[in-house]
């Protein structure tokens, strides 16, 4: 029967920490390394595992924590910069500008409701002037051949047309 | 959010008088937040919330740094209040639903592209990633304690004194969560070995 490591001494090797005295058995836990390939080959194979994890894991935190970074930054400057007139100018500038090409756009694509608005009140007053106008020219402006003749009498009485016609 | 913004943001004036060794808390953030932000990734298992965590550890001990009495290094501190964020997440009922539903968790396959490949042949890579993935999938068997002291010994690469100072355990409690954490990995190993033979 072959002995081997318990777990514990296994669990030793691995931890091997400053911190904890030395226990007499870690020579002999050493020499029995040096001596059982089995024993050997399972601490090779836990402390690769345990050196893989620990790799992988301290890349992988390394590459999210500079990407957490990077949209701190795009996303919230720092407050001191926040805090200069220089970028508050800049955003008042690209305020403007950004609201310029709004306000034409909103004049050419919605004249009518505006211009029906104002022009309206002065449409009705022309059409009532207009009216007055062609009323006015149609009483004023009779042509000649249609006027009403001359009244030939116009300077005698009214009972001297009456003995006229009597003598007719 | 950077962590800095947030604390100013809510730094109490009473307490600004009182000097300790966290005053400084912009190079502090600089030096450990990457550190807590790994250990909350690999905790927790999902990014926003790491970040989330991150930048709550951060307030939490500016928050309570008149209490730092400098008995314990500043990196042991922090570590504690993570692992106390970290215990407190994981025992929500929140948490267990949206770990299954966040699309920001890490799997396994996020974290083998990141395998170091010293040996640049494909027996190699695919043995390498198997290793990886019998771990990963082991720390996440492991009960909340045994992972905890596991990712400070072996991600943190911590002493044992150092980690009985960061749970609050004694020496001889941590070692033995270790030696069970160890022994979820041994008999995933020889399990994986024996289906191979």
């Amino acid at each position: 029967m072959t002995l081997h490591l318990t777990h514990e001494q296994l669990c030793d090797v691995i931890l091997a920490d400053s911190s904890l005295p030395r226990e007499g058995t870690s020579a002999i836990v050493q020499d029995h390394l040096r001596a059982c390939l089995h024993c050997s080959a399972e601490l090779e194979n836990l402390r690769t595992s345990i050196l893989l994890f620990r790799e992988a894991s301290t890349s992988y935190a390394g590459q999210q924590f500079a990407r957490s970074l990077f949209k701190r930054g795009s996303i919230a400057p720092p407050q001191h910069f926040l805090t200069q007139p220089l970028y508050w100018a800049a955003a008042a500038v690209l305020l403007v500008a950004a609201s310029f090409p709004l306000s034409l756009y909103r004049q050419q694509h919605h004249p009518i409701p505006a211009a029906t608005a104002v022009v309206a009140p002065h449409t009705t007053e022309s059409d009532e002037a207009l009216l007055e106008d062609v009323d006015q020219t149609l009483s004023a402006d009779v042509p000649s051949p249609m006027e009403p003749l001359v009244d030939p009498t116009a300077g005698s009485t009214s009972a001297d047309s009456t003995a006229y016609q009597r003598k007719n | 959010m950077p962590s800095q913004a947030i604390i100013s943001e809510h730094l109490p004036d009473t307490q600004q008088t009182i000097a300790t060794p966290l005053d400084d808390m912009d190079s502090i953030v600089a030096m450990y937040e990457q550190r807590i932000f790994r250990f909350h990734l690999v905790s927790i298992r999902d990014r926003d919330v790491a970040q989330s965590l991150t930048q709550d550890t951060f307030l939490r001990a500016w928050n309570a740094r008149s209490t730092f009495r400098g008995d314990c290094a500043i990196s042991t501190w922090l570590m504690r209040i993570a692992l106390n964020l970290v215990r407190d997440h994981t025992r929500t009922d929140r948490f267990r639903f949206w770990k299954r539903v966040s699309e920001t968790a890490v799997d396994v396959s996020d974290i083998s592209s990141h395998v170091p490949h010293r040996d640049s042949s494909l027996e190699s890579r695919l043995i390498a990633n198997e290793q990886l993935t019998l771990v990963w999938e082991s720390v996440a068997e492991l009960s909340e304690r045994q992972r905890n002291v596991f990712l400070l010994r072996f991600l943190d690469e911590l002493e044992l004194s150092e980690i009985a100072t960061i749970t609050g355990l004694p020496v001889s409690t941590v070692k033995t969560h270790l030696y069970r954490a160890l022994a979820t990995i041994r008999a995933r190993h020889n399990a994986t070995h024996k289906e191979d033979q």
